[in-house]
């Protein structure tokens, strides 16, 4: 007997698409019919198969269908103003500040003029938001191209709904050397969708900071995607830092495709929110690439962070590097799934792949999934996945030299971090990280002098 | 010194150590020697406060600090260093931080005043040179890379710097070659004074030829079954274990 099972929308999924139909008229780019097409299109697939479940292998540490329980109120206009003072005095803000960057903020997901800009950009450097008028063709293209059937149904939701975001296209050859950073602060209790495209056309090179907080404790749901289309002889660095409340709720698909002989490195770095999943798609198209995609999550509390990656070495050649590093905490939960795809012509590839995790408390948890699929037959492959807590005879050996216990975890635990934070190839971005890092990592010993 | 007592140890229910009594005076350099599993590197586990090892009897004073009570960071301000058989590879810590953070925390716990960066500095690289460390060791991460005679080289340094009162040093020489074997008796016995006193754990005469013994016990079975002078750790050489311990037994 048959089975047939019918899907039946919970009140999220209701409610996220009654905002759509609601909001589509006046959603960002829809005077297009073909953009207004793909957002129908993307709603429907998404009214199709829901939120994702732990059914699915792909997320199956992270039941969002059931986690994602709070009333996403769609957020259009930034309801909360946000002030220079306040803007500037914002942790992130303020660890971003030594880059000088050329800004691109968003509060609550809508680009604010007023806090963004910079240094004036080359020729060739095209930067603009996503809901600033009409939308520039390429940016219509990277969105029309996407297959709602194959690209998971986040990456639907985001782009029926998204609103805004950062459209950034370098033209072939600008070698920018101002970073941009980009912004995004939540300011209320809402949600917002909300879409980078990013083009760096061939012998281009950019630096990008990332950076998603929250100002004050929240009840926010965010989805940002990001679509990135790098061409050849490109040189890329980008970090992306997370420190939302928490209370918040962030999920992150990612979409890199990348062209031939060129380097790309990417770091994340999730300090925050109540629930995050990092979902990386990254697609080595041209031969001779170099990439490293590289991260490490730093969580306590009630935090649930997922970090998703799958490398496809689609041509002959390419290095691919993942590094994570895991620090879990109190009754957090950790998930790396990590997967490399060798396709049968990609010979003479050399990917590896490591995450290590250390669980500081007996109720703190990691899952840790790697995977391999190899077609072609000369390439090297190697990953690996540690769990476990601080190394006890190293901590022995610190203390036996009359360095106190709580300070010796401390002394061992900021060594691991910076460790990771090695794969960070530039330097001023790496500083950025390590800053942040060292605050996340102070706040800790400092819970831990109150408990003592 | 260093007197125990009675001491009585066992690790998951297994005795190791059953019942040792040792004093060492101040100034006075003992050796143990014994065959493989005689409790030798345990029992300086214990003293230094590992956590592996449960203490069911006994008592060790170190000088006035009934050392049992303390943690091992506090016996560590209190005067005891154990130079480990085995020093740990700590990735990601400077040598220089880790030196100075332990130098720091000591005085923080005694009550003195920590020595300024400047006055650190002229510290380490005085006691460096004379155990042939480079600058460039110094800024490695603590352990890491280093070869079997730099890792005892670093403990000795350690111990020069922290200035400990009770010195113990489990297998120092082993994985060391001659040369090797030298430089670090030779740094051990420059700190050799009348308020610092030395317990020397080793299988080997070789490393006694270098760090003259006042006294050498010999241990088996969880306990010393003979002390003599230096004179008992030549015959061991010769004439092995085996007699002395089917005569204890």
């Amino acid at each position: 007997m048959n089975i047939q099972s019918v899907f039946l929308p919970n009140d999220t999924e209701k409610a996220l698409a009654s905002a759509f139909r609601r909001l589509s008229k006046t959603l960002p780019g829809n005077a297009d019919p073909l953009v207004a097409a793909s957002r129908a299109g993307a709603m429907a697939h998404f009214e199709k198969t829901g939120l994702p479940h732990r059914r699915l292998e792909s997320w199956r540490y992270t039941d969002l269908r059931h986690l994602l329980t709070m009333p996403p109120d769609l957020n259009i206009s930034a309801r909360h103003a946000v002030g220079r003072e306040e803007f500037e005095n914002h942790p992130l803000v303020a660890a971003l500040k030594p880059l000088n960057p050329y800004w691109m903020v968003f509060i609550d997901g809508t680009y604010v003029a007023d806090l963004s800009g910079g240094p004036s950009l080359p020729e060739g450097a095209e930067i603009s938001a996503l809901s600033q008028g009409p939308l520039p063709s390429w940016a219509q293209d990277n969105i029309i191209s996407q297959d709602a059937e194959c690209i998971g149904s986040i990456f639907n939701l985001n782009t029926a709904l998204m609103s805004d975001g950062a459209l950034i296209r370098l033209r072939e050859g600008v070698n920018l050397q101002i970073p941009i950073a980009i912004v995004y602060l939540g300011a209320s209790n809402s949600s917002s969708h909300s879409r980078n495209i990013i083009e760096v056309e061939n012998g281009a090179s950019i630096s990008i900071a990332e950076a998603h907080g929250s100002l004050g404790k929240l009840r926010d749901v965010t989805t940002v995607a990001a679509m990135w289309r790098i061409g050849d002889n490109t040189r890329v660095d980008h970090i992306k830092v997370q420190q939302m409340s928490e209370t918040s709720v962030h999920l992150a698909p990612h979409l890199t495709q990348i062209g031939a002989t060129s380097r790309v490195s990417s770091f994340t770095m999730s300090l925050g929110a109540l629930l995050s999943r990092e979902e990386r798609q990254v697609h080595c198209e041209g031969k001779d690439t170099s990439i490293s995609m590289s991260g490490s999550y730093i969580i306590d509390g009630k935090r649930h962070c997922d970090t998703t990656l799958i490398v496809n070495h689609e041509a002959p050649g390419c290095v691919s590097r993942e590094k994570y590093k895991g620090l879990v905490d109190d009754c957090a939960r950790g998930v790396f799934q990590g997967s490399i795809i060798v396709d049968k012509i990609a010979d003479k590839t050399d990917a590896k792949q490591s995450v290590d995790a250390i669980l500081l408390s007996d109720d703190a948890s990691h899952n840790a999934k790697p995977e391999l699929e190899i077609y072609a037959d000369d390439v090297q492959c190697g990953h690996g996945a540690t769990t476990g807590e601080l190394d006890s005879a190293a901590l022995f050996y610190l203390c036996a030299r009359g360095i106190p216990v709580a300070k010796a975890e401390g002394i061992l635990i900021a060594a691991f971090v910076r460790d990771g934070l090695q794969e960070v190839e530039r330097g001023d971005l790496r500083e950025v990280l390590e800053r942040l890092a060292d605050e996340k990592l102070s706040g800790r010993n400092a819970g831990n002098e109150i408990r003592e | 010194m260093l007197r125990i007592n009675n001491l009585h140890a066992e690790i998951g229910k297994k005795p190791i150590l059953k019942g040792i009594n040792l004093e060492i005076a101040a100034g006075e350099v003992h050796a143990i020697m014994g065959p493989n599993g005689s409790g030798k590197s345990t029992l300086a586990n214990i003293l230094a406060g590992h956590s592996a090892y449960t203490v069911t009897n006994g008592e060790v004073m170190l000088s006035e600090a009934n050392l049992l009570d303390l943690e091992p960071d506090e016996r560590a301000a209190a005067g005891m260093f154990l130079a480990f058989q085995y020093p740990v590879e700590i990735p990601g810590v400077a040598t220089m931080t880790f030196l100075k953070e332990a130098l720091a925390a000591q005085a923080r716990a005694r009550g003195e005043i920590e020595l300024t960066t400047p006055e650190f500095m002229r510290a380490v690289r005085d006691k460096a040179v004379d155990l042939g460390i480079t600058d460039e060791m110094l800024k490695r991460a603590l352990n890491v890379g280093f070869s079997g005679g730099e890792k005892k080289r670093n403990e000795i340094l350690q111990m020069a710097l922290l200035k400990p009162k009770m010195c113990i040093l489990d297998e120092t020489d082993s994985g060391l070659d001659i040369d090797a074997l030298k430089v670090v008796a030779d740094g051990v016995n420059a700190l050799r004074e009348s308020q610092r006193s030395f317990l020397v754990i080793t299988h080997y005469q070789r490393l006694l030829d270098h760090i003259v013994p006042d006294v050498v016990h010999v241990m088996a079975g969880g306990r010393i079954i003979c002390s003599g002078d230096k004179k008992l750790a030549r015959e061991l050489e010769k004439n092995g274990y085996s007699d002395l311990v089917t005569n204890a037994a």
